[in-house]
């Protein structure tokens, strides 16, 4: 069924804002592939650029952020699954009619906080109907009966009465499964969750993400799931891309990731945080020394460097890591791997 | 488990309730309460950190700054044993005494941002609390801040910045320096941690245990992510809907947690390791509105074990094992797995 | 101890940033806004034509002359023939139109009169205090009076330039004034409403909400019109300028309103009473200090509204009346159609108070836009 070539090629991304105090390079030369029906999980602390990169591939970026560089290849399958045609999504006009069929149907999202997401004045119904009739040709009663289904399916109570609400009468659950329930309305391809579950408590948001794996599931479409809780992304991903300061770090599937990661930062961070366990941890945590540098002074050479243990002299605050190979499908950017093979674009 | 002094609570908080009157109309009619929370009773022992945990909404911060009287109580008690042993009940206290007690018992806020006045320089914000009441002044004042600043982790080189310069942990560390120049021996810390990058917790999570040594300092964690607490806290208070659940060791209640409740919350968390994957354990519905609770046992409605006695009767808060107490009418019961091995 | 963290310290540019005040911050903010500051500086060409319009006037402002009734601005010129040359005006000569009996005006080719800077004309105090007769411009010749009329002359023979150097002052200052006291009883209620709370803020607003709701030109007009006709121009002066912002100070306090409930559920104002900071302490030291450049911003906002309400009144000729000279009085003169017509040039003071609003529109929202400078970081 499925073609060969990846869902999303994504090669040497760069978007950079340009502010006033300086240019951030908030995505910077980063290049992945996501398969299809696969779930990815991208993972970083804030101002590592994982929403940005999300934001980039949805081509709404908003100025003076700018994605100037790079390519993003979408490639979709034909009807019965064969290779469709390839699309740059960076090509396309952010506001065209290309991009706007793409965005909303083929590639969805689903943000942090949902309250931000919906219009307050339309029903969510409305909101999930104008979607369904903007990307597909039905009637509005079909598309309201397709919005009462998507409703039911994400686990809404009485979806009859709920399609009629507006968001702000909906409990922060709800209207996290009502936007889920948007996002999948078309059946997309590609479904960006960017914190999907931040907002909410941790009892909604086990039940969020039990409905969101179903759904993958049920739907096989991929997932791109942005979070900076290791736990969230241990739960649910497949693949895992760790970020820091706008370059990946390090990427693996998710097992690999978490038995044997390879760059110091992936390390440190498994390592710093709290996990509940039967028995109560006594000792110190291992912090990671220092502070997420700020934006605009980004250190020289691998951007972790002044807070990494393995740090090297004359090496590591000169030298650009380069993406190493150190295992099977196994990348990290890190000068301690400068022998392991490189990788070029075609290899991986 | 280190050592307390059991003799007599740091902190003993009786039957408190913080009710919030629904207002509504020009005439401002009262048309019920929010029942923020809801006879809330435990004890503080000194030197120890006792964890509150609970969902957004279970009051957990309203109690907090309640015991500080940030938030007037509506009824109950709270005795606070001062330095000089005389016990105090912050709750009558006039404001003439609430500043000698809150010398001695401060509040550490959770966004470091907006907990910072951002006109001020870092030495302003810790010379503050010391002006103020006249604990220092001149060369010794500056001392005092520099001393201050140093022991939670900041160069005094910095005095003179102002908070803009700073990141979410170091301005953290600013918000716990003034929080501790007094000097205080009872902190309520609430949710110290939650706003701040992952990298950066486990640093400031160290430097309060530190703190906790070095001045004998008793915590009131708030918190709403259980791995912090396991981590940090002695004892666990657990609480839903203004009302409290379950109270406990730390260890007994993550591997023995009597309430149904509690062990909803403790496989909620996502466990960081792909291989333990758990599936299928997600409470069904919505934590209750505090404005109109259920009937019976607040948590029925959700519980997987609710029975007609739990719609209708609702429980009493009683000990079911050594210094575990829960609210349920089948805890000695239930045999619960705690977090997941 | 904390054994993690404490990074390398060095003095750089960066650290300059750290150590900026609110104050530099904001400053530098405003900077970026180029219009912003562009009007800045004509704000401040305005105030400086109001502090010294004296010395700008080139006639005495009141003196009238029946033989230069309507004159037309006179050109300067800067060319002699195709060559550059020190600017000079001509002569006048005066004629009467043989058809309409108007009279009419046509610049002496053979008198050329050199500008000069800083020429003796007729004698000022200056602040009230200094004797002197020192002018900006001047013509190099003893006509009396001289035969310099930029902007033209009004049908008393009076010149427009010299007084609307001086209606500047009026407007400009009607402005100010008008704004501070705004500033005082919008921040006083303002603050009384927002801090305190209860019934002193529902009554508070309510009473904004009743005096919004009135419909201000009427108002205005029937407060005007009860000023007494015998009061000085000084008098009637501040009258106005009580009346028009008796009405402005309401957006004000609102502001000031809405910043304080902001403020009083921050979290550093919490920290600070929890230490023991009295309730003035708070007010003075972390809750005005974090408005102060809003209230700036605001109040910079309500200036127009004051200039454009004393014009219109003036205009009207309810506001200040002749011989006080204002923007509005001026524009009182070019009022019929005749007027406008025959001597277009008495229509000057327009463009002057849109140039001044326009500026003052500028500023403020630039200063609105610096005012906080810890948002968006």
């Amino acid at each position: 069924m499925q073609s060969d070539r990846p869902l999303l090629e994504i090669k040497n991304l760069k978007t950079y804002f340009y502010l006033d105090e300086g240019v951030v390079r908030a995505v910077d030369d980063v290049s992945f592939e996501m398969d299809r029906g696969r779930v990815l999980g991208v993972v970083g602390e804030s101002g590592c650029g994982k929403s940005v990169l999300a934001r980039s591939i949805m081509r709404i970026v908003r100025p003076p952020g700018r994605s100037f560089e790079g390519e993003i290849i979408y490639n979709r399958n034909t009807e019965n699954g064969a290779r469709g045609d390839s699309v740059d999504l960076l090509d396309l006009s952010p506001d065209g009619t290309e991009m706007r069929n793409i965005r909303g149907s083929e590639i969805t999202m689903v943000f942090q906080e949902p309250m931000v997401s919906f219009s307050p004045v339309h029903t969510v119904g409305a909101q999930i109907i104008e979607g369904i009739l903007l990307h597909q040709q039905v009637t509005k009663e079909e598309a309201r009966e397709t919005a009462i289904e998507i409703l039911r399916r994400v686990g809404i109570p009485d979806p009859d009465r709920i399609v009629d609400e507006y968001p702000f009468n909906l409990s922060g659950g709800m209207r996290q499964r009502c936007m889920i329930a948007m996002a999948l309305s078309c059946n997309p391809t590609l479904l960006i969750a960017d914190e999907p579950t931040t907002a909410l408590d941790v009892t909604t948001q086990a039940q969020i993400l039990e409905l969101m794996a179903e759904l993958q599931e049920d739907f096989g479409m991929a997932m791109m799931l942005i979070t900076h809780n290791l736990g969230v992304v241990a739960q649910m991903a497949e693949e895992m891309i760790v970020m820091y300061l706008g370059k990946i770090v390090e990427r693996a599937d998710i097992n690999t990731l978490f038995s044997d990661p390879k760059h110091p930062y992936t390390q440190e961070l498994l390592k710093s945080i709290p996990q509940l366990s039967r028995s109560r941890q006594t000792e110190r945590l291992a912090a990671i020394s220092g502070n997420v540098p700020s934006p605009f002074v980004r250190p020289s050479g691998c951007p972790f460097h002044p807070r990494c243990p393995q740090f090297m002299e004359g090496v590591c605050d000169v030298l650009e890591p380069p993406q190493v190979s150190v295992g099977v499908n196994h990348t990290a950017s890190c000068l301690l791997y400068a022998d392991a093979p490189a990788i070029d674009e075609e290899s991986q | 488990m280190t050592n307390h002094n059991d003799s007599s609570p740091i902190l003993s908080v009786k039957d408190l309730k913080v009710y919030f009157p629904i207002v509504s109309g020009i005439w401002r009619k009262t048309r019920g309460y929010v029942r923020a929370v809801d006879d809330l009773s435990f004890q503080l022992r000194e030197g120890e950190t006792l964890g509150l945990v609970g969902e957004s909404g279970c009051g957990k911060t309203t109690a907090g700054r309640a015991i500080l009287r940030a938030v007037e109580p509506t009824a109950g008690e709270i005795l606070f044993r001062m330095r000089d042993d005389s016990v105090v009940s912050t709750t009558e206290a006039s404001e003439e005494e609430l500043t000698l007690i809150r010398q001695e018992m401060q509040l550490i806020f959770q966004d470091p941002f907006a907990s910072l006045n951002p006109r001020m320089t870092v030495f302003d914000v810790v010379a503050d609390p010391l002006k103020v009441n006249h604990l220092a002044r001149g060369s010794d004042l500056e001392d005092q801040v520099s001393e201050m600043l140093m022991r939670v982790g900041l160069s005094p080189a910095y005095m003179r910045r102002y908070p803009h310069a700073f990141s979410g942990g170091q301005r953290q560390r600013v918000g716990i320096a003034r929080s501790l120049v007094m000097n205080p021996r009872l902190v309520i810390a609430d949710e110290p941690v939650s706003a701040l990058d992952v990298s950066v917790q486990a640093q400031i999570l160290n430097l309060m245990q530190d703190l906790q040594d070095e001045f004998n300092l008793t915590y009131l964690f708030i918190s709403h992510d259980l791995s912090v607490v396991q981590y940090i806290a002695h004892r666990v208070v657990v609480m839903y809907v203004g009302k409290i659940v379950e109270i406990a060791e730390t260890e007994k209640l993550f591997t023995e947690p009597k309430h149904p409740y509690t062990q909803a919350l403790l496989s909620s968390v996502p466990v960081p390791n792909p291989a333990v994957r758990a599936r299928g354990q997600a409470l069904t519905g919505e934590v209750a509105n505090p404005a109109d609770p259920p009937s019976g046992c607040y948590f029925h409605p959700r519980c997987p074990f609710a029975k007609d006695i739990c719609r209708t009767e609702e429980p009493q808060l009683t000990e079911i094992e050594e210094g575990q107490f829960a609210k349920c009418h089948f805890a000695g019961e239930l045999d619960l797995p705690g977090v997941p091995s | 101890m904390a054994s993690q963290t404490t990074e390398t310290t060095a003095i750089t540019a960066e650290e300059r940033e750290y150590i900026a005040s609110q104050w530099t911050l904001v400053w530098r903010r405003f900077l970026r806004h180029r219009l912003a500051v562009a009007a800045t500086i004509g704000i401040a060409l305005f105030y400086l034509i109001a502090v010294f319009c004296e010395f700008f006037a080139i006639h005495d402002p009141y003196a009238q002359n029946a033989q230069r009734a309507f004159v037309p601005p006179q050109r300067i010129h800067f060319f002699d023939g195709m060559k550059p040359t020190w600017p000079y005006a001509n002569g006048l000569l005066r004629e009467r139109n043989p058809v309409t009996l108007k009279p009419e005006y046509a610049p002496d080719e053979s008198k050329r009169f050199r500008v000069k800077l800083f020429a003796r004309g007729h004698e000022y105090e200056l602040f009230g205090i200094f004797d002197t007769n020192i002018h900006l411009l001047g013509l190099d010749t003893d006509e009396d009076p001289i035969p310099m009329y930029l902007f033209g002359s009004d049908r008393l023979g009076r010149d427009v330039f010299s007084r609307l150097m001086y209606a500047t002052r009026i407007s400009m200052s009607i402005g100010l004034i008008g704004v501070a006291l705004s500033l005082f009883l919008g921040v006083l209620l303002g603050g009384i409403s927002g801090y305190r709370g209860g019934i002193a803020d529902i009554s508070i607003q309510r009473f904004i909400e009743f005096i919004r709701s009135i419909p201000t030109i009427p108002l205005w007009l029937g407060l005007a019109a009860a000023v007494p006709q015998e009061w000085t121009q000084i008098q009637i002066y501040f009258a106005i300028t009580i009346i028009i912002s008796l009405l402005g100070w309401t957006t004000l306090a609102r502001e000031v309103r809405g910043r304080f409930l902001a403020l009083r559920s921050e979290d550093f104002v919490m920290a600070a009473r929890l230490y023991g900071t009295s309730e003035l302490r708070i007010i003075f030291r972390h809750m005005i200090p974090s408005f102060m450049s809003h209230i700036i911003a605001t109040t910079t906002l309500a200036v127009p509204a004051i200039i454009i309400a004393e014009t219109a009144l003036s205009f009207l000729g309810l506001g200040l009346r002749p011989p006080t000279i204002s923007w509005g009085t001026l524009l009182f003169e070019a009022q019929n159609l005749n007027a406008i017509s025959n001597a277009p040039w008495l229509m000057v003071p327009a463009p002057f108070v849109l140039l001044a609003i326009l500026a003052f529109n500028f500023m403020g929202d630039g200063l609105r836009d610096a005012a906080d400078p810890y948002s968006g970081q």
